[in-house]
């Protein structure tokens, strides 16, 4: 090859390796960049996020404590009692259990599927008759005739696999039936799917009151003059100066029967007597939209204030009135920040759980309060793992829902 | 637009000459529709003949004030003649965008009137106005295609759908973009934008097109460019332009008459060449194209002509100056092309000893800045192949320039308010 045709060829090669080196080392600066950040939030954050929600799909306590009933009782067909072997192997670990200490554990997970089975479980454990002995179920229901009913035997079977969907289950209000079908329990054991819709429409109709009140609020500091712009920004970042407990305790003050506005309205003639605003859905809505309004303006406000109001003019001057001049020109390139404010207060309803808790009456709880009380109240992770797992689903739907409408709104302004 | 393709231009602006004439058809059949009546039909089309007689819009005793105190509009009479090409021109601040405003009805007189076609404007919103508008940075919907920006009156005046989709298209093709009606705003170049801005306000066939500094945007080349294109489509249309700007070389080429405005007043109105060969004011002869000036007092203001002696204790003959007499103080001002240079003193009047300070080449000519009876910054300008030896700072010439190439003006306070 002569060195002419060398040169040529690597002029033909060179541009692509040149651009693919460059590239790739753009990657690397960057990577260097966002390293230590995103380290930080791998190890604070996304690995214990990860560990808690495998936590929906694990149920590691009778296989834990009471390896040998976990096995075998899997094989079990959970028809009538148990045979005598099975007995036998279930007393042999509840002694072992006993003598390490680990019986409670097996005893609390037991009674999360039959009420009073972890009574049932301690005392048999103590009064333990001898695991070799024949007639082992016999002298069982003896102590105690619970062991009797087959429910109790099922309950050990069901909780015995190691990895189990039943967290699942319940937060779609469904569990396992004995013969390994679906079915749905009694309605008070089947709250979580109420649940979830309530918080959905609790979160949206907080999202439309925020847009209704929002839009205009928005609309007025883009466009006032600087000194009132600047005025109105302060009032409406003032809140995020004082925490979230305490603006919804003041709510709490005000709307209470003895609070300011009810003595104002029972002044002004429009009730005779005090009502209830406060502890029902009411008071939730009133102090949710209060807390969140900011989340919509703020967004709205970013977008409203690089419209050229010369756009409306325009619009005028081509003989729109203002209402057409407002749906086709106006309107139509506020939406990313209508949409940004939108998905901001719908995400963070979706996670309330304070101002729900403090004035909201029982019927106004959202997800996040069930979360809490299985994960601290009843120490019960894995229920506690779906619930959020549920929650995070909402949050990914609502979060593509968002990327199709703002994808649309992007064309629209490219 | 490259000057590299300057044929290929000149091929399209036939073509363009056509579709604007196809337009011209069309927005006369549109106006004859609407002032239905033959008669009144043929009395429109012979006004127009004498646009001078016929005013589309009037400003009667107009002023606005934003704070209670200041006027930023004083007492504006102005008559617009129907078909006519008429800039505002003035320094930044001196009320011409406010004016415009008015007439377009986004802000509200605080005294006097505006009529258009006889009409009072008073309570009348932009949008019942039936003005077409081209805005400083275009104002072109960027949501919007380019089609639909063009579409945008015609939807808003309910045009069928149809109609508006030839019509934009006729529309494209005026300012050379067909084929690009489905871009965005942002996806055109500046000058390209532009055309759509006034494709826009042109569409609907408004008889009144208000322009604010149009093409303050744009590059030197493409503005002069789109200022005559501008000229071409209101000399086809026939309609009124009321055109905002602060470049006098722009006003003085592309309008039939200018307004000067200086702090809310107008202060001449006339057209071109006699606002640049017989300015009323010392503002004004400043404000388009350069002038010496040379303060001095009147000592007689006769039928033949004025004499003034200048502080030096020179004589400078001017023409008879109106408003003059003898005592009063004054400014004769000189363009600096008018002026001559030789190295001897000659026979006649106004001839003056000039030392050079300064020398630019410019190509075409070449300007000497010289000391005139104690004026540091007298100006000439002389051609590139003037009969004068070169000459440098620190050489010493005469000046003399004819009676009837300057003006005596009264001195005013605002006599430095030079540009
Ligand atoms: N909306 C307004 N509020 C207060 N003052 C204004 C407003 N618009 C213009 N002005 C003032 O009016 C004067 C004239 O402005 P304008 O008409 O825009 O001048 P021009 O277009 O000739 O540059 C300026 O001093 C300007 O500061
Ligand atoms: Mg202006």
């Amino acid at each position: 090859m002569t060195s002419r045709t060398h040169d040529l060829m690597r002029i033909g090669l060179e541009p692509t390796a040149r651009a693919r080196l460059r590239v790739n080392r753009q990657s690397v600066h960057a990577l260097m960049l966002i390293g230590p950040c995103l380290l930080f939030l791998l190890i604070t954050f996304a690995v214990p996020i990860a560990a808690m929600l495998f936590r929906s799909i694990e149920d590691p306590e009778l296989a834990d404590t009471l390896p040998h009933t976990a096995a075998a009782f899997q094989a079990w067909d959970g028809v009538g009692l148990p045979p005598e072997n099975l007995v036998r192997i279930f007393a042999q670990d509840v002694a072992a259990a006993r003598e390490t200490g680990n019986i409670g554990v097996a005893a609390r997970r037991l009674n999360f599927e039959v009420p009073g089975f972890r009574g049932l479980l301690l005392q048999t454990a103590r009064d333990l008759p001898d695991p070799e002995a024949p007639d082992l179920l016999q002298r069982l229901s003896e102590a105690d005739a619970r062991w009797q009913d087959p429910l109790y035997w099922r309950a050990i079977k069901t909780a015995a696999p190691r990895f189990t969907a039943r967290y699942f289950l319940a937060a779609a209000g469904l569990q396992p039936g004995s013969d390994g079908a679906l079915v749905q329990p009694d309605p008070n054991r089947r709250i979580y799917p109420t649940l979830l819709l309530r918080t959905l429409w609790i979160s949206l109709v907080v999202t439309v009151l925020c847009t209704v009140l929002g839009y205009p609020v928005a609309f007025l500091l883009a466009t006032a003059s600087t000194k009132y712009s600047n005025l109105l920004l302060l009032l409406l970042l003032l809140p995020f100066w004082t925490s979230l407990l305490v603006r919804t305790t003041a709510w709490l003050v005000l709307l209470q029967n003895e609070g300011l506005v009810n003595h104002v309205l029972v002044w002004a003639g429009l009730f005779d007597e005090p009502q209830q605003l406060i502890r029902n859905r009411l008071g939730l809505y009133v102090a949710m939209t209060h807390i969140l309004l900011p989340f919509m303006i703020l967004p709205l406000f970013s977008v409203m204030k690089g419209i050229p109001p010369v756009l409306m003019r325009a619009a005028y001057s081509l003989g729109a009135g203002p209402v057409r001049a407002f749906s086709r020109i106006y309107l139509p390139q506020t939406l990313p920040g209508l949409g940004a404010g939108a998905l901001l207060v719908f995400i963070m309803s979706l996670g309330y759980y304070i101002t729900p808790a403090l004035v909201g009456g029982p019927g106004d709880q959202m997800l996040s309060y069930f979360i809490a009380e299985n994960a601290s109240a009843t120490l019960n992770w894995g229920m506690a793992a779906a619930l959020s797992l549920a929650l995070m689903a909402c949050v990914a739907v609502a979060l593509v829902i968002f990327a199709r409408i703002g994808s649309q709104a992007l064309r629209l302004r490219a | 637009m490259q000057a590299s393709s300057e044929p290929l231009e000149d091929a399209e602006i036939g073509v363009r000459d056509r579709v604007v004439a196809r337009m011209a058809n069309d927005r006369q059949s549109g106006v004859q529709s609407v002032t239905a009546g033959g008669t009144s039909a043929a009395a429109f089309q012979r006004g127009r003949a004498a646009s001078q007689t016929d005013c589309i819009v009037r400003f009667v005793g107009v002023s606005k004030s934003f704070d209670g105190s200041t006027r930023v509009v004083d007492d504006l009479n102005l008559e617009i003649g129907r078909g006519e090409f008429l800039t505002m021109l003035g320094p930044s601040g001196s009320g011409k965008t406010t004016s415009l405003m008015m007439l377009a009805g986004f802000e509200g007189v605080s005294s006097g009137d505006i009529l258009i076609d006889g009409h009072s404007m008073r309570g009348v919103p932009p949008y019942r106005r039936n003005i077409g508008m081209v805005f400083q940075n275009y104002a072109l919907f960027p949501h919007l295609t380019i089609a639909e920006n063009l579409g945008f009156p015609l939807l808003a005046r309910r045009m069928p759908r149809n109609d508006i989709r030839e019509r934009v298209r006729q529309a494209l093709d005026l300012v050379q973009l067909s084929g690009m009606g489905e871009r965005r705003p942002a996806q055109l170049s500046g000058g390209q934008q532009q055309r759509v801005a006034v494709a826009r306000a042109l569409i609907y066939q408004p008889s009144l097109v208000l322009m604010d500094e149009p093409l303050g945007a744009l590059d030197k080349q493409l503005r002069e460019q789109m200022q005559l294109e501008l000229k071409r489509i209101h000399a086809r249309l026939g309609v009124t332009f009321v055109y905002v700007t602060h470049d006098q070389t722009e006003a003085l080429t592309i309008s039939d008459r200018i307004a000067v405005f200086d702090q809310g007043r107008i202060r001449q109105l006339a057209s071109p060449a006699q606002l640049y060969e017989a300015p009323e004011s010392v503002f004004v002869a400043q404000f388009l194209g350069e002038t010496n000036c040379l303060g001095g007092t009147v000592v007689e203001n006769a039928q033949s002509s004025c004499r003034v002696t200048l502080e030096t204790g020179d004589i400078v003959l001017a023409p008879p100056a109106i408003g003059l007499r003898a005592g009063d103080p004054t400014v004769v001002c000189v363009r600096p092309e008018s002026i001559q240079l030789s190295a001897m003193r000659h026979d006649g009047p106004n001839q003056f000893r000039a030392e050079v300070l300064e020398r630019i080449y410019l190509g075409d000519h070449v300007r000497l800045r010289l000391r005139v009876c104690g004026n540091d910054d007298f100006l000439v300008k002389l051609h590139r192949d003037s009969p004068m030896p070169a000459l440098h700072a620190g050489d010493w010439s005469f000046v003399r320039w004819q009676p009837d190439d300057c003006r005596a003006l009264p001195a005013s306070s605002g006599a430095n308010k030079a540009v």
